[in-house]
């Protein structure tokens, strides 16, 4: 088991700075990032043994972290429509700038201002590069909604950042 | 296609694809993964009775306040254990804290409207995790905290299978 163990944190190494790219998008907080990583590779633990090598690790690995990430993001939102809570963008600037020193802070911050599903459908085509029918088929919503949402977000980053 | 579009496209496709993160969460995921097989290796039930397990992992719960109680406030009947003062204040806080906690469950019931009674169980739901987890840590070893912790996790995530976190 320990062998295993150490193959797997091997993983973790070579991939977590990818994973948690994703998840502080996904999450922007901190703490909810790092929820978000646990959780991802921990799944990746459960579900190593069925891999089938059929795509590369690092496809694989991508695939479960965002499921991770849109699994927290449902029950999230339940939660946080019930407690009417806001995101502190500020403060995820700040993460940000800390943790992707090259990343364009402006557009990160209109990126998570932005309505919830327009959000999502941003960071998977955009940044993650999912074909719309993919995010369609991952969020459970026709490719045209997923179309829309993009115009939608493209409309809203480009006042942003007017 | 206009410029500004042409130039959000631009933007977007810069965007770096890595971010480091504060700390080394590693160890995090390490003992995640520990107290995952420890859960796994649990007997699991057949059938899915939310209620009564949040009942039987609140009676435990609150045993383990009772049992803090005993360590941290002896009856005038019984003598003081020669412990070192220490341990007795670290029950006695544990004790405070679930007497408190206990309280104000049984407020909430009496007081609340429906959503903030929602509210309340969901921030019950939470400490409850919360205390189940440093349980698990601080016995890793121990099946019944793992089968706590496992239920309340299950409890928060609507009878989905928990992920566990540190």
């Amino acid at each position: 088991m320990h062998d295993r163990r150490g193959e797997f944190e091997a993983i973790y190494r070579e991939h977590h700075r990818r994973v948690y790219a994703i998840a502080l998008r996904f999450a922007r907080d901190r703490e909810g990032a790092e929820e978000i990583v646990q959780d991802a590779f921990v799944r990746a633990w459960r579900s190593l043994p069925s891999f089938n090598g059929n795509s590369r690790l690092s496809t694989w690995l991508h695939s479960v972290v965002v499921n991770a990430a849109l699994d927290r993001m449902r029950r999230r939102s339940r939660a946080e429509a019930r407690l009417d809570r806001e995101v502190d963008l500020d403060r995820y600037a700040d993460e940000i700038g800390r943790a992707m020193p090259a990343a364009d802070v402006d557009l990160e911050r209109a990126v998570a201002a932005l309505p919830e599903g327009a959000r999502e459908v941003v960071i998977l085509h955009y940044f993650e590069g999912y074909p719309c029918a993919e995010i369609a088929e991952r969020m459970g919503i026709v490719e045209g909604t997923v179309k829309s949402q993009l115009h939608r977000a493209r409309q809203l980053l480009k006042e942003a950042l007017a | 296609m206009s410029d500004r579009d042409r130039d959000l496209e631009a933007r977007l496709a810069r965007a770096p694809s890595e971010a480091e993160p504060a700390r080394d969460l590693w160890p995090d995921v390490a003992r995640a993964i520990a107290a995952e097989r420890a859960i796994e290796a649990q007997p699991r039930r057949l059938a899915p009775r939310l209620p009564l397990q949040i009942a039987a992992a609140l009676a435990l719960f609150a045993g383990g306040i009772l049992v803090g109680q005993r360590w941290g406030e002896p009856t005038h009947a019984e003598t003081p254990p020669p412990a070192p003062a220490a341990p007795l204040a670290a029950a006695a806080e544990v004790q405070r804290a679930g007497s408190a906690y206990v309280s104000a469950l049984s407020r909430l019931d009496e007081s609340a409207g429906p959503l903030e009674r929602e509210q309340g169980v969901d921030a019950a739901l939470s400490t409850l995790q919360g205390a189940a987890w440093e349980l698990v840590r601080l016995r890793p070893d121990d099946p019944q905290a793992g089968r706590i912790l496992y239920t309340v996790s299950e409890a928060r995530t609507d009878g989905e299978a928990p992920t566990v976190r540190f």
